[in-house]
Formats: structure tokens, sequence, C-alpha cells
């Protein structure tokens, strides 16, 4: 039995019938010819891992064969199921989190204004590089589509609120610290994972595109403490 | 309207828009960044192509290890110090005093999230396999 693996990639003639006549008009102005064959080209769904499989050989002396393709698709989707995974995980801790910070600023009466006001701005930061980082894990993603984009941000945006909502409405009855304690440390567990594992160790130990080059490291490592000490200094008064 | 409920009213659309923002903004930088200025041949094709080619660079690796201690400072310093606070009385572990109990529900989160992302690479492998007759 012989294994014949080979990479095909959609030949340049194909890769031309493909695009409509309108857009090769309009492509062929700016670029030399070379150039604009090698972008359609490179389009990684045109690429398909063709197995071809000699499982015999017939009455006419010449091999019969069997060939699977389209391998890579089916790799592709399996990451694209884990990706979505991680992104749902993700939202679902920076959630519980928001809404009880929501919660914690919608509690406070009229007595603790100025401490209303800080938490106003402490929270919009807060939320905001938190939202930064949701929304650099969604552009991560790259098939997903422009409508659950939107959903995520939205949805994500919706959660400070609703729990500030909440602790209006609940704020002449009093709640008990123990609820919020054991929610916050669980989500501090979940945030730990991500944070590390899922978006840190992911970034620097790449293997599903190009790996990360020397250069690159540094840069990387000066952005993370970056961020890091800027939520730090957050929580002077968050 | 007394003033502090106006204050947390005007909190709820203040927080609301700037969670918004700052979600969709990674998205900006990335399009502005790497869209062609001639956005004529921006055909499917070419999107995908480009898109494959953002997380290598330089500015998207930043970004994201910038979120990344973010959310590890989020949790060390916001979350797990809040809750130390709150669960500092023992009133929850009486018989134990001064179990770390913030401290173990942190780590039931993370090995939590271990368990469920490999029971899920688990069922994704027997969704994808289970016509083979010896499956285990």
């Amino acid at each position: 039995m012989i294994i014949i693996i080979h990479p095909t990639i959609g030949s340049t003639t194909n890769c031309i019938e493909q695009l409509p006549p309108a857009i090769i008009d309009q492509s062929d102005k700016g670029k030399p010819q070379d150039d604009r064959e090698n972008d359609a080209c490179d389009n990684p769904s045109h690429l398909h891992l063709q197995i071809t499989t000699e499982i015999g050989i017939n009455q006419q002396q010449q091999p019969v064969t069997v060939t699977t393709v389209s391998v890579a698709e089916d790799r592709e989707k399996k990451t694209f199921k884990k990706q979505f995974l991680k992104l749902i995980i993700f939202e679902f801790s920076v959630a519980l989190h928001s809404v009880i910070i929501g919660f914690n600023l919608g509690i406070l009466t009229t007595a603790d204004i100025p401490e209303i006001k800080i938490l106003m701005v402490a929270l919009g930061f807060h939320q905001f590089f938190e939202g930064f980082s949701l929304g650099t894990m969604i552009i991560d993603i790259q098939k997903l589509s422009w409508n659950s984009i939107i959903l995520f941000i939205i949805a994500f945006a919706l959660t400070t609120p609703i729990g500030i909502l909440i602790g209006i409405l609940t704020s002449s009855t009093t709640t008990s610290d123990h609820a919020n304690g054991v929610i916050n440390a669980l989500a501090g567990g979940f945030l730990i994972y991500a944070g590390l594992v899922e978006i840190l160790h992911e970034e620097f130990a790449r293997e599903t595109s190009k790996k990360v080059s020397i250069q690159q490291r540094p840069v990387m490592c000066v952005s993370m403490i970056l961020g890091a000490v800027f939520m730090a200094i957050l929580a002077i008064w968050a | 309207m007394e003033q502090s409920l106006q204050l947390r009213v005007v909190a709820i659309f203040e927080i609301f828009i700037i969670s918004a923002v700052g979600a969709y903004l990674p998205q900006y930088i990335i399009e502005q960044t790497t869209l062609k200025k001639d956005s004529e041949v921006t055909v499917a094709t070419e999107v995908n192509n480009e898109s494959q080619q953002i997380s290598e660079t330089l500015l998207f690796r930043s970004l994201k290890c910038f979120s990344g201690g973010l959310v590890v400072a989020v949790a060390f310093c916001h979350l797990l110090a809040d809750s130390v606070g709150d669960l500092s009385d023992d009133s929850l572990v009486k018989g134990t005093p001064g179990f770390p109990l913030t401290m173990s529900l942190a780590m039931t989160g993370v090995i939590f999230l271990v368990c469920l992302e490999q029971m899920t690479v688990v069922a994704l492998d027997m969704v994808d396999n289970y016509n083979s007759s010896n499956y285990w």
C-alpha cells in the first residue's frame, strides 16, 4: 500500500475563474499580473490536503486509488468550535464579574455620593479595558459573522448596566457579603485560567500560524506588563 | 429625583457606551491598519486572505498580550482581593477557622475550567468518530 500525501493549491487558472469578471478588471488596474494571482491563490480556503491511497492493482495492471480531499477544511471547523467555546467561557466569566461590580455601584445611596462618582470613572475604565480584551479575542476568530460579533459586544456591554439596575431596585434591602465573595472567588479562578492559558500561553506558544519571532517577544512582554500594571493601579479606586 | 439615583442612572448609560466602544476598538484598529487604500478590491476572498495574516502582526500580538495582562491583574487585584475582604470573617467555615476559602474557590474555578475543556475535547472527538466500532 502506497500513501501519497501532497498539498494541492488551487491552480492559477482556477483562481482567476472563481473571481467575478468585474473584480478582475478592477484589480488589474493597480497591480502587475503576478501579484494579483498570488493574492487570490494564497487564500487558505483553496488549500486542500489531498490523500491518495493505493488499494490494489486492477486487471490492466494499473493501480486503483482512493482519494480523500479537504482534510484541511475539517480541521478548520474543529478549531473554530474550540475557539468559539473559549470565547463563550471568557465572556461568561467576564459577565459574571461585571454584573457584580455593577451591583456594587447600584446599591450605594445618598450617603456615599463621592464614592458613586469615583466608581463611575473607575468602572468606566475597567469595562473599557475588559471590553478591549474581549474584542481582541473576538477578532482572533476569523469566521465569526458580523451579526454574532455585534451580539457578543452588546451582550458584554449590557452586563454592568444590568448589575446597576438590579442594585438600584434592591438598594433598600440588605445583601449578604458572602454570596458576593463566593461568586467573586470563582470568577477570579475562571479569569486566572482564561488570562494565563487561553490568552497569554496561546499567544506566546502559537502553533497554528507562524511562530512568534525573537524580535516580537520583548515587545509582547512589555505590553503584557503594561496591561497588568494598569489594572493593578485601577484597583486603588475600584 | 434624588441626586444619587440620578448619578446611578447616568452611570448605566455611561458604562454601556464605554464598554461597547472598548469591545469594538480592537476590530476598528485592525481594520484601519490592514485594509488597503484601494478599498474597491476588498472582495470576500481578499478579506479572508488578510485576516489570516492579521494574527501574525506585532500590533495584534501586543494587543493580545496587553489584554492578557489586564485579565490576570483583574483576577488577582480586583476579584480575589474583593473576595478575601468579603469572606474574611470566617462565618462560612466555622468548624475550621482560618481555612483559605477564597483561594480554594479560585482553585475550584481553575480546575473546573481545565476539566470542562478536556471534556469538550472528548465530546468533539466522539462526535467525529462515533461511527468507528472500536472507539474506546
